[in-house]
């Protein structure tokens, strides 16, 4: 019988970063980055601001110096003032294209499209030969989300002005968002062409190589942004994406640790750091990562960032035997975004499985499933953790209430177990006949069928599902465990046995000792059925003493041959 | 530092010797202060560029002369190894017969080894105006390598004419946000001695991430004959790697008087262009039919 709750509680799942996408490229440079300014920067700013606007006091009446203090109050990110001064520079100079170009730039940023489109409008009635009327026009287009408008528009900028390049690098985008990237590619060659040395184009066309899923010729890309613009963290993240992409740790991590060390404070370069570690198997390097960038992390940063580093911390320390750490960052995971998305549940399900809590792992997937109603993982984990507590009805019908939705051939086997341990064989069959209609061939449906025929003593039935598996056919632990039963119930005590260990080496092979410590405890369990059934039932006793003295104190098995232990004592 | 430029044109002149006057203040306990206060007398001036480009009104010839008596006021300063460190429209006055006068000498500084600056730096800042400040500059090298503030001037006189022909301070399209942080990333904790030598490596860069706008393409702009060359002069003046930056006032004036000559015969000068470029098109026909 393959036993799910040994499958499901393997592995814990790490939350991965997002790879290089078209969201990553966020506007020209020229055009301002919209980046956080450090300290120096922003009085930087202000010392340029505040001259500026002395000199548009002074000359109040000079809608030049009006436009001069608006460009700085926007480098300074003040739109609402910077707003202001363009509307009064307009006010002086009713047809000046510069403050209306402006004022529809930060109407589009505050999402003001309406106004926004009629700046844009205007201007290129006025100014019908340049490509930044065109070029707003379409960002309107496609901040409202027709993009063919947009890839119109942009075209038809393109064509009046060949040297645009805002109107080449925004094209490019817009094909990146229609999932026409050959034709990005194609554009940003182009703006490449009008200017050779910009690393934000290179950058860029690294990005539409990436979502092209053309790696050689993204990392090149990168490199090229790289070389161009050495300290440019973004261009190092996308690269870092696709070496990791391409299995080269040692050179993400040499790339990073340099990066790392001119910028302490980002958590994403840590992250990839981390990951690198992580396909290394290094669990402790990527532990103490992610550490340093959730512990550093600042509070302006969205909590589904906290939630995923959490959550892959309590990854690590689970694959560092550390449950009590992984359980703590598995929790805050959750408390910090309970919508981060299902897999630190899942993790934490999993985990309270092994750690044999399953009243917990129970309730954490009763939150998940409040959240994600159709998590399937944690309709089974739910169900596990409440067959594991002998709650079998309940676990059976959590089934049921999924399947009804929808078919699916896991939790069917999952529900066939839950039967079989219930002992209500006929409808573990229904069940398992109903869900190898669709998927006929399945090892585990077959191999769940055949068990359930055996444990309802359909011999005859039980092998004739068996045959569907052909004998060279590499078995798994599960598989052969079954086939041992198999000729238990034949009679073939020798051959029973021989299965049965064949299922514990498997098992020890794959690395899970439990798995071969349950097989074992079946293997005792069906033996000293057999015995008994043969009339020795000093034996059959030996065989029952054996099981429970095994290092598996809970479910189905250590109840069946507690039961049979009463049961040979009294006779 | 005035003393040194008497009788010279295009650098504006002190018209009194420097002298004193004592002011008294009485105090409410009865008790008299005295304070003597230095001053001279300059000469007055009708007006000044900035003023002038704020309301415009000057056409494309006017702002050449003016520009061109701003270098020739430079050139004079330079020629004594005085750098002026603040060049921006504000600090070129307009005299009466419209002569452009070079002004404001506070900031400037003699590159001679032994003179002391009046003032080397402002409490560790450039001592001239930020937004018309070179980038190497920015980046702390004035103390450094002084020399280089003749460098800073060529950038200055740069943004000035950028300024002259759009109304725009150059330097607000080009250091924005994303600028101060690269280069305020590239040179933080630079120990003192190396900071050259990293903006060195780093300059290339820096210029390659932030392209300088295109004069023709910004603001009120210039006239079609000139536009190509202003806009070549002006990305000479203001290239930010100051290795590659024009630095020669010969070749300035060279510029600035062809500008002048295409200005003055505007539609010969089109007609001329027409016809190379008639006679180009034909040649290349020819070649065509002979191959």
């Amino acid at each position: 019988m393959i036993d799910l709750a040994q499958e499901l509680k393997k592995k814990p799942s790490f939350v991965p970063i997002d790879p290089p996408d078209v969201d990553d490229i966020q506007a020209l440079p020229v055009a301002g980055p919209g980046v956080e300014p450090t300290e120096v920067v922003g009085r930087f700013l202000r010392q340029i601001t505040e001259k500026t606007r002395r000199d548009a006091t002074y000359y109040s009446k000079s809608y030049r110096a009006q436009i001069n203090l608006g460009v700085a109050l926007l480098n300074k990110g003040d739109l609402s003032a910077a707003q202001e001064a363009f509307e009064l520079a307009l006010k002086l100079e009713p047809a000046n294209q510069t403050a209306v170009l402006q004022l529809g730039r930060i109407y589009l940023r505050q999402g003001n499209l309406v106004k926004a489109k009629d700046a844009f409008a205007s201007l290129r009635k006025v100014m019908p030969h340049s490509a930044e009327p065109f070029v707003g026009l379409a960002e309107v287009s496609a901040a409202s989300g027709d993009l063919e408008e947009a890839q119109h528009l942009l075209q038809g900028a393109v064509d009046q002005d060949g040297h645009s390049l805002a109107a080449r690098f925004q094209l490019a985008t817009i094909f990146m968002r229609m999932g026409r990237t050959n034709e990005a590619v194609r554009a940003l060659k182009a703006a490449v062409r009008i200017q050779p040395r910009a690393p934000f184009l290179h950058y860029a066309l690294g990005v539409s190589y990436a979502i092209r899923k053309d790696p050689a010729r993204a990392k090149r890309a990168f490199e090229v942004s790289l070389r161009l613009a050495p300290g440019m963290a973004q261009a190092v993240k996308a690269l870092s994406k696709v070496l990791l992409e391409g299995a080269s740790f040692q050179a993400v991590r040499e790339l990073l640790a340099e990066q790392v060390a001119k910028d302490p404070h980002d958590f994403e370069l840590r992250e990839l750091l981390a990951w690198a570690y992580v396909r290394e198997q290094n669990y402790l390097a990527a532990r103490r990562q992610l550490y340093t960038a959730l512990s550093e992390l600042p509070a302006s940063v969205a909590t589904i960032n906290r939630a995923r580093i959490a959550n892959n911390l309590g990854v690590c320390y689970e694959f560092l035997k550390d449950l009590k750490h992984a359980e703590h960052f598995f929790l805050l995971s959750i408390d910090t975004f309970a919508e981060g998305g299902p897999i630190a549940y899942q993790n934490l399900e999993r985990l309270y499985l092994q750690m044999d809590k399953a009243q917990a792992a129970q309730a954490i997937a009763e939150r998940c499933l409040a959240q994600y109603p159709e998590d399937r993982t944690s309709v089974m984990l739910g169900a596990v953790a409440l067959g594991e507590q002998e709650r079998y009805g309940e676990a059976i019908a959590q089934c049921q209430s999924f399947l009804e939705k929808a078919d699916d051939a896991q939790i069917s086997a999952v529900l066939s177990n839950l039967l079989t341990d219930a002992e209500r064989f006929d409808e573990a069959i229904q069940v398992l006949r109903k869900a190898m209609r669709s998927k006929p061939l399945d090892r585990a449906l077959i191999n769940n069928l055949a068990y359930v025929y055996l444990m309802s003593d359909a011999i005859a039935e039980a092998r004739d599902v068996l045959r569907q598996v052909p004998e060279n056919e590499p078995a798994g632990a599960y598989l052969a465990a079954t086939r041992g039963l198999l000729r238990l119930r034949e009679g073939d005590l020798a051959g029973g046995v021989e299965g049965y260990e064949r299922s514990q080496q498997i098992a020890l092979q794959q690395g899970n000792q439990r798995l071969a410590v349950r097989s074992k405890q079946k293997m005792h369990l069906e033996l000293a059925k057999a015995w008994l059934l043969r009339g020795n039932v000093d034996v059959a006793l030996q065989e029952v003493r054996k099981g429970l003295a095994l290092p598996l104190k809970r479910g189905a098995y250590v109840r069946d041959l507690k039961r049979l232990a009463a049961r040979l004592s009294k006779s | 530092m005035l003393g040194e430029f008497v009788g010279q044109p295009n650098v504006i002149q002190r018209v009194s010797s420097l002298a004193d006057f004592t002011e008294g203040f009485d105090t409410p306990l009865n008790v008299r202060y005295t304070l003597t206060f230095s001053y001279f007398a300059m000469e007055l001036a009708k007006s000044d560029l900035a003023a002038a480009v704020a309301f415009g009104g000057l056409d494309a010839e006017a702002k050449l002369v003016f520009f061109r008596d701003a270098c020739k006021g430079l050139q004079r300063l330079h020629v004594r190894q005085i750098v002026h460190r603040d060049p921006k429209p504000r600090n070129l006055l307009v005299m009466a017969d419209r002569q452009v006068k070079i002004a404001d000498l506070g900031t400037s500084r003699s590159l001679d080894r032994d003179a002391v600056p009046l003032l080397p730096d402002y409490a560790g800042f450039w001592p001239g105006d930020l937004r018309y400040a070179a980038p190497e500059m920015l980046a702390g090298l004035f103390s450094e390598a002084p020399e280089l503030a003749i460098y800073a001037d060529f950038f200055g006189l740069g943004a000035i004419l950028f300024e002259l022909f759009t109304g725009q301070v150059l330097t607000l399209s080009v250091f924005d946000g994303s600028f101060a942080m690269d280069l305020t990333s590239a040179m933080a904790h630079v120990p003192p001695g190396k900071r050259r030598q990293i903006y060195d490596d780093f300059v290339t860069q820096l210029a390659d991430g932030h392209p300088l706008p295109n004069l023709s393409a910004t603001g009120d702009g210039a006239p079609r004959c000139i536009q190509l060359r202003l806009d070549g002069l002006y990305s000479e003046l203001c290239r930010l790697d100051y290795r590659k930056r024009l630095r020669r006032f010969e070749s300035l004036f060279r510029q600035i008087e062809i500008c002048l000559i295409v200005l003055r015969n505007e539609e010969k000068y089109l007609r001329w262009l027409k016809e190379k470029r008639r006679r180009r098109a034909t040649l290349i026909g020819a070649g065509r039919v002979a191959r």
